[in-house]
């Protein structure tokens, strides 16, 4: 369960004090998978901030399933950014010449757990790139090291895997993939909060909340779609497939 | 993290940039081999001066006249052999193993084959052990030699060589001219660089013969042999009351004689080479410091270029003190590595200078100081860890948001 309750982000440029988020209150329940979206200064990058755990809010309260972390150390908050947040970036950042699975091994590692390989092979198993464990980062396709970032993300079981534009670098058939795949990691149970500014990988979610300004301006469910969480993998992903087209039609 | 895992990350990131590193490395590798090399530098010339002094005997103490004055106008009294009875037949702990007495004058030598001047040195039978010397050919001369005032002399290598052409098979037996006298060559001396220029003959003999027709008792010098070493000072002790008592002076600042030891003479040079190995640690230091500069440059110059995987990792939840520690081992890995060729290279000098440095004239061979080669070591280490803090300290205060951001 994440709370965001009157948050506000200032920031002083200069002379002038810029404020960036204007009292932001949201609430995003367990296994929900969440676009939020809006044009560039919006706010987005500071709410991926807040919400990753990067920065914290000037005012109000950011509950992370039931902690406040508004009001944390540098220290505190990357234990909870290791422990609680699975970050997926628009640039992949994998570590260069470092395998997919010491990448995705990493978080285990900074986290000191245990059966770190075990864990690692599972987490990239769930992405299907299980074949490709030992390849280098520059071995794999865009969306094939997005697929292993994704991996990386996941492989703590946080409460939240947050991706920040996951897809900007990416074409667009390994961008859909790349969404499916969240629709996915959130049918399994897992919350999902993606932040971009393309509708249609906007519309893989069941929530999409905008921004303007600093402010929510909407916040509208788009989840009435059959079947949602029953049947396997594969059949919930051809169901998301369809989607954004009868989104696009309605 | 484990030890072992920061490790291993480190040798990564150093492998990543192989050139720099090396360069980096050989900084410390040259600092640590010269310290090493230039310490057994002067280790060796301090072992060969010592050992040198050794040659003269560490357990001799020698008894002067005192020269000039003696305080409150007493009167010097010279050394006699009443002195070196007194000495002898004292019964007091310590134990001298010889006193023997020595009387110095200068006269020509002439043989067969040619005449020589050449200090002539009157002593007693324990010359040889008192002062080191072993005979090279034919016998010392004998107690009863010397009580019998016997005109026999023991040759040096020098007077050997310009009289005897050298040989000293053809020095035995020969009579030579000394002064007014014929003296029978019985011996000969082995050289041993520091005084070879002399011949010694009975005391009794040179004061009936050489200086004023024997009715003199006056010695120049007494050497006293201690049972060691550690028998040095007691046994100095000892020999200031005896000649206090035979002398007759009561207050040790009016004493009219010197004591001295080797063992002084030994402490004095020691302090002079330490001086000196210290002197040449010191310039390689400043080799290893040098180095130490461009460990810095270098993990300066890696933070900035790796900010965004710093910044990558501390948002997977590295903390601060893990992203220190990283670069931390990474920077005494790279001096540790750059130490441990250091090391083999110096110890290789060393071992080179030892066999191959006499092919370079009058060398003292270095000799390898094992605290020295630890030090070293250690040092390399303690330099990764002293100038790798301040990059390191910059990586791990590094933000995430902006060290994510950075291109």
């Amino acid at each position: 369960m994440i709370e965001l309750e009157g948050v506000a982000k200032s920031y002083r440029a200069g002379a002038a004090q810029v404020r960036a988020l204007d009292g932001i209150d949201l609430r995003v329940d367990d296994g929900d998978f969440v676009a939020i979206m809006g044009p560039s200064g919006s706010g987005k990058s500071t709410m991926m901030n807040i919400l990753g755990c990067l920065d914290v809010p000037t005012e109000g309260r950011y509950l992370l399933d039931g902690t406040d972390v508004s009001r944390m150390t540098d220290d505190e908050l990357a234990e909870i950014r290791n422990r609680k947040i699975g970050l997926v970036f628009q640039s992949y950042n994998l570590l260069p010449r470092t395998t997919a699975l010491a990448n995705v091994e990493l978080p285990l590692v900074y986290g000191n757990q245990r059966a770190r390989r075990t864990r690692a092979l599972r987490a990239l198993e769930e992405v299907g790139l299980a074949d490709r464990a030992g390849h280098l980062p520059n071995q794999l396709s865009g969306g094939q090291q997005q697929r292993a970032a994704i991996a990386r993300a996941l492989v703590t079981r946080p409460t939240m895997i947050l991706a920040d534009e996951p897809t900007g670098n990416l074409d667009t058939e390994a961008s859909h993939e790349i969404a499916r795949m969240l629709g996915r990691l959130s049918q399994a149970g897992r919350t999902v909060v993606l932040i971009t500014h393309e509708e249609e990988i906007a519309a893989y979610a069941r929530r999409v909340v905008r921004l303007r300004d600093g402010r929510v301006v909407g916040d509208e469910r788009t989840d009435a779609r059959p079947g949602g969480a029953e049947g396997s993998g594969e059949e919930a992903t051809r169901e998301i497939a369809v989607g954004p087209q009868r989104e696009a039609g309605a | 993290m484990t030890l072992r895992m920061a490790v291993v990350m480190a040798w990564r990131g150093l492998r990543a940039n192989g050139l720099r590193s090396l360069l980096t490395m050989l900084g410390i590798m040259i600092g640590v081999a010269a310290v090493i090399l230039l310490v057994g530098l002067g280790n060796g010339t301090s072992a060969r001066l010592n050992s040198q002094l050794e040659a003269l005997g560490t357990n001799l103490i020698g008894v002067f006249q005192a020269r000039g004055s003696v305080s409150e106008g007493g009167q010097v009294q010279p050394l006699t052999d009443r002195d070196v009875e007194a000495l002898r037949e004292s019964t007091e702990a310590p134990r001298f193993v010889t006193v023997t007495p020595v009387k110095q004058a200068s006269a020509v030598i002439k043989g067969a084959h040619g005449s020589w001047r050449t200090s002539i040195v009157g002593s007693s039978q324990d010359y040889p052990a008192a002062l080191n010397r072993t005979v090279e050919a034919g016998k010392f001369f004998t107690e009863s030699q010397v009580r019998t005032r016997a005109r026999v002399v023991v040759l040096g290598p020098e007077p050997v060589r310009k009289v005897f052409g050298g040989v000293p098979a053809a020095a035995l037996g020969e009579q030579v001219r000394i002064g007014s006298q014929m003296f029978e060559v019985v011996g000969v001396l082995k050289p041993n660089g520091q005084q070879d220029d002399l011949a010694v003959m009975p005391i009794t003999a040179v004061r009936t013969y050489l200086v004023d027709g024997g009715a003199d008792d006056r010695v120049d010098q007494l050497v006293v042999q201690a049972t060691g070493q550690d028998a040095v000072p007691a046994a100095m002790a000892k020999i200031t009351r005896v000649l206090m008592d035979t002398h007759r002076i009561d207050d040790p600042a009016q004493k009219d004689f010197e004591v001295r030891s080797n063992l002084d003479l030994l402490e004095q040079y020691g302090e002079v080479t330490a001086v000196f190995t210290l002197f040449l640690a010191s310039i390689a230091a400043i080799a290893l410091l040098v180095g130490g500069i461009g460990v810095m440059n270098i993990m300066l110059v890696t933070v900035t270029e790796r900010t965004r995987e710093i910044g990558l990792r501390k948002a997977l939840g590295a903390k601060r003190r893990t992203v220190l520690e990283q670069f931390l081992v990474e920077s005494t890995v790279l001096s540790g590595i750059g130490g441990s060729v250091g090391v083999l290279l110096g110890v290789a000098l060393c071992l080179l200078g030892q066999r191959f440095g006499a092919a370079f004239g009058d060398f003292a061979p270095p000799r390898l100081s094992i605290p020295s080669v630890f030090l070293a070591f250690g040092v390399s280490l303690c330099i990764g860890l002293f100038f790798g803090a301040y990059p390191a300290k910059r990586a791990a205060r590094l933000r995430p948001i902006e060290a994510l951001r950075y291109e």
